[in-house]
C-alpha cells in the first residue's frame, strides 16, 4: 500500500488518540466495551457510504442524494418484504440503491450536468419517490433473524462492523490497485487530460455512483435492522455527515486523491466528538456548534499539510 | 511538527472543554423531549428540572435538535453506557426507538416514555398528559361550537409517524362520526415540528380548500404557524383554528380573535410528573396506583400509563394566568 502523502495519515492518527484520550478522561463510560461497540454500530451505516463517496468526490464529483437513496431503498426492501419476503427484499433493496446511483451517473454522464445540481436534484427526487411508495408511512415488525444484521454480532464484534470493515477494505483496494480507482483520481485531477489519455470517463462514473448507491442500500438495510424499522425519511441530514467524514480524512473536494482510510478516520473523529461530547454532558445545543468548529480546524490542519508536502510525482 | 502541535492543542481544548470526570452516588436520570429548542418542551424541562431539584437527583434533559428518531436512539446509547438510573423519553416514531428501549430494560434501566408512547413491551410505563380519547373530543367539540357543527376541516399534524398525534386524529374521527355528522375532515398534512412549514401548510390549505371551515392544527408549533398564516391571509375570523400549543406562543392570537380556544395540558406539570415516575421507579418495584406525585398530590396510574390529568382550555378569560 503506498504510503500517504506527508504527515496526513500521522495528522489524522494523532488528531483522533487526543480525542479519545480527551473524552475518557471527561467520563469513565467513554472506553467501555460497551460505549464502544454501540458507537461502532451507529457509525458504521455513514462509514459504509463515506467509502462510495471518497472515490466519487476523487472523480471531482459529489453525491448528495446519499441520504435519499438510503431512503429510498430502505423502503423498497420494507415493501418488498411485507409483499414478498425477506430474500427479495433484500435483493430489491439493493438493486434499488444500485439503480439509484446509475442514475445520478446516467445524468452527470450522458447530459453532462454538474454532478452538484444532478444530485442536489435527486436528493428531493428519491426522498419524494420514497414519501410517495409509502404514503409516510414506516414498515414496522421487521423480522428477528433480519434484526441480526443491525443488532447481533458475529465473532464477538458488531455485524454492521464486519460490513464496515470489508467496505473499506474493497474502497482502499479499488484505489489503489485497480485501474478503476486510478482512472477515478484521474478524471479527479484532470478530467481532459484523463480522457485524451483513452479513461472511459463516463463509465468509471456511472460505475462509482451506482456502486455508491449499492452502498447507500447496504447501508440502509444495516439501520432497518438496527431499528427494525424502514422508514421513508430514513438518512435526512447523512449526506452532510458522510462529505464532513470524508473532507475532514484528507480527500481534495476537488478530487484527484482518494483516502478511504482518511475516511475511515473522519467518521471515527465525528462519532468519537460526538458520543463523547454526549457522554460528558454537553448538550446536543453546543454539540452543533462545536462539531463546526472541530471542522474548520481539521481542514485547516490539512491544507498546512498539503502546502508542506514535497512537489508530488506521478503515480508509480 | 505540525502533528505534534495539532496533538497538543487538541488535547487541551478538550481538556479545558470537559471538565466533568467522576460521577456522584446520587441517582441519575436522563430524560429525553422528541426534540429540543421549541417552547413546548422547554416548558417540561421546567417543570422536569424543578422535580428533580426537590428530589436532589441529577437530570440530564437533552434531545436532537430536529425529530430525528436516529439520534434519539444514538443518545439513549449514550445514556445507557452511562448507567443512568432511569431514562424518560418522548420518542419520534413508536417502533423505531423499541430495540435500544429494550436493550435499556436488559440493563436494569428504569424505562419511560412520556408525552408519546413507544412499544408496550419496550418501556415500563407511558406517562401520559390526557387520554387520548379526553384530546381528541374536546378538540372536536371545540370546532363544532366555532363551526356551528357543519363544514370542512382540516388538519395540520406533526410527523406522521408521531404516535400521540396519530391516535389523537383517530379519537377525533370516532367524534366526528360518532356526533357531527356534517363536519368532514378533507384531508391530514404533515409539518414536522417546523413552524415555519406549518405556515407554508396551512397557507396551501387555505388556497386548496377555498370552503374550509375549521383547521385542527395539533402540534405546539403548528398551531401559532397555522395562525400567522390566517391572520396574514386575512382569513382569521371565516375560518375557524383551534389546535394544541403553549398559551405563551398563542397568547397574541388568542387576543386578536384568529384563534377562540387552545387546548393544552400543564407541560411543565408533564415534565414534573415524568421525573417524579421516573425516580420512584428507579427506587424499584412497580409504580403503585396513586403515585404521590409532590406538588400534584396523587397521580392516577391505570395499568401502564401514568396519567396527568385532563386537557386545559385557554381562551381569552384565562390565558394570562399561565406562563409556560
Amino acid at each position: 500500500m503506498r504510503p500517504l502523502p506527508g504527515g496526513r495519515a500521522g495528522g489524522l492518527v494523532a488528531v483522533l488518540v487526543a480525542l479519545v484520550a480527551g473524552m475518557s478522561a471527561a467520563s469513565p463510560w467513554f472506553l467501555t466495551a460497551d460505549n464502544l461497540l454501540g458507537l461502532a454500530r451507529h457509525l458504521a451505516e455513514v462509514g459504509i457510504i463515506a467509502c462510495g463517496m471518497t472515490l466519487v468526490i476523487a472523480t471531482g464529483g459529489i453525491d448528495l442524494s446519499v441520504g435519499s437513496v438510503f431512503g429510498l431503498a430502505g423502503i423498497a426492501f420494507g415493501y418488498t418484504w411485507q409483499a414478498a419476503g425477506l430474500g427479495p427484499a433484500i435483493a430489491v433493496g439493493l438493486v434499488a440503491g444500485m439503480g439509484a446511483g446509475a442514475v445520478n451517473g446516467l445524468l452527470i454522464t450522458r447530459w453532462r450536468l454538474p454532478p452538484l445540481i444532478v444530485t442536489l436534484a435527486t436528493m428531493a427526487l428519491f426522498r419524494g419517490a420514497a414519501m410517495v411508495v409509502s404514503r409516510a408511512q414506516p414498515v414496522s415488525g421487521l423480522p428477528a433473524g433480519f434484526a441480526w444484521l443491525g443488532q447481533g454480532e458475529w465473532l464477538g464484534l458488531p455485524v454492521q462492523l464486519w460490513l464496515w470493515a470489508a467496505a473499506v477494505a474493497a474502497a482502499a483496494a479499488v484505489t489503489e490497485r485497480t485501474s478503476l480507482g486510478r482512472y477515478a483520481r484521474a478524471l479527479g485531477d484532470s478530467e481532459r487530460a484523463a480522457v485524451f489519455a483513452g479513461v472511459a470517463a463516463d463509465r468509471v462514473k456511472v460505475a462509482l455512483y451506482a456502486g455508491t448507491g449499492l452502498l447507500c442500500a447496504t447501508a440502509a438495510l444495516v439501520f432497518s435492522a438496527r431499528v427494525s424499522t424502514a422508514r421513508a425519511d430514513a438518512g435526512t441530514g447523512l449526506e452532510l455527515e458522510v462529505i464532513t467524514a470524508v473532507v475532514l480524512g484528507g480527500t481534495p473536494i476537488t478530487g484527484g486523491r482518494a483516502h478511504p482510510l482518511g475516511s475511515l478516520a473522519g467518521v471515527l473523529i465525528l462519532g468519537v466528538v460526538r458520543n463523547g461530547f454526549t457522554l460528558a454532558g454537553i448538550s446536543t445545543v453546543w454539540q452543533s456548534m462545536l462539531a463546526g468548529l472541530i471542522l474548520i480546524a481539521a481542514a485547516m490542519l490539512n491544507q498546512r499539510l498539503a502546502a508542506s508536502r514535497l512537489p508530488r510525482r506521478p503515480d508509480a | 511538527m505540525i502533528c505534534k502541535r495539532a496533538l497538543l492543542i487538541a488535547g487541551a481544548m478538550l481538556a479545558a472543554a470537559c471538565g466533568r470526570g467522576e460521577e456522584p452516588a446520587t441517582m441519575r436520570l436522563g430524560v429525553m423531549p422528541k426534540l429540543v429548542g421549541i417552547d413546548y418542551f422547554n416548558a417540561c424541562e421546567r417543570g422536569a428540572r424543578e422535580a428533580a431539584a426537590e428530589l436532589g437527583v441529577e437530570l440530564v434533559y437533552d434531545g436532537p435538535l430536529t425529530n430525528d428518531v436516529t439520534r434519539q436512539a444514538e443518545m439513549i446509547d449514550t445514556w445507557i453506557a452511562r448507567r443512568f438510573d432511569a431514562i424518560a423519553v418522548a420518542p419520534n416514531d413508536p417502533h423505531a426507538l423499541s430495540p435500544t428501549l429494550k436493550r435499556a430494560m436488559e440493563r436494569g434501566i428504569a424505562v419511560l416514555t412520556w408525552d408519546a408512547d413507544s412499544d408496550a413491551d419496550s418501556r415500563h410505563y407511558f406517562v401520559n398528559q390526557a387520554t387520548y380519547e379526553d384530546i381528541g373530543y374536546a378538540l372536536v367539540d371545540i370546532m363544532a361550537q366555532q363551526i356551528g357543527g357543519s363544514g370542512e376541516v382540516a388538519t395540520v399534524t406533526g410527523s406522521l409517524t408521531a404516535a400521540n398525534q396519530n391516535i389523537w386524529m383517530e379519537w377525533m374521527d370516532r367524534r366526528l362520526e360518532a356526533a357531527y355528522p356534517q363536519m368532514r375532515l378533507v384531508t391530514v398534512r404533515p409539518s414536522e415540528e417546523d413552524q415555519q412549514l406549518a405556515f407554508q401548510v396551512a397557507q396551501d390549505l387555505l388556497k386548496a380548500y377555498p370552503g374550509l371551515a375549521g383547521i385542527f392544527a395539533i402540534t405546539s408549533v403548528a398551531l401559532p404557524g397555522a395562525a400567522e398564516a390566517l391572520r396574514q391571509s386575512g382569513a382569521a375570523g371565516r375560518v375557524a383554528l383551534t389546535g394544541l400549543a403553549t398559551p405563551n406562543s398563542m397568547r397574541q392570537y388568542v387576543k386578536d380573535g384568529t384563534v377562540e380556544t387552545v387546548l393544552l395540558w400543564n407541560p411543565v406539570d408533564l415534565g414534573y410528573l415524568t421525573v417524579r415516575a421516573a425516580a420512584r421507579l428507579a427506587e424499584g418495584g412497580p409504580l403503585p396506583e396513586q403515585l404521590e406525585a409532590g406538588r400534584l398530590g396523587p397521580v392516577q396510574v391505570r395499568g401502564q400509563e401514568v396519567l396527568l390529568g385532563e386537557p386545559l382550555r385557554f381562551t381569552r378569560a384565562n390565558i394570562d394566568e399561565f406562563d409556560f
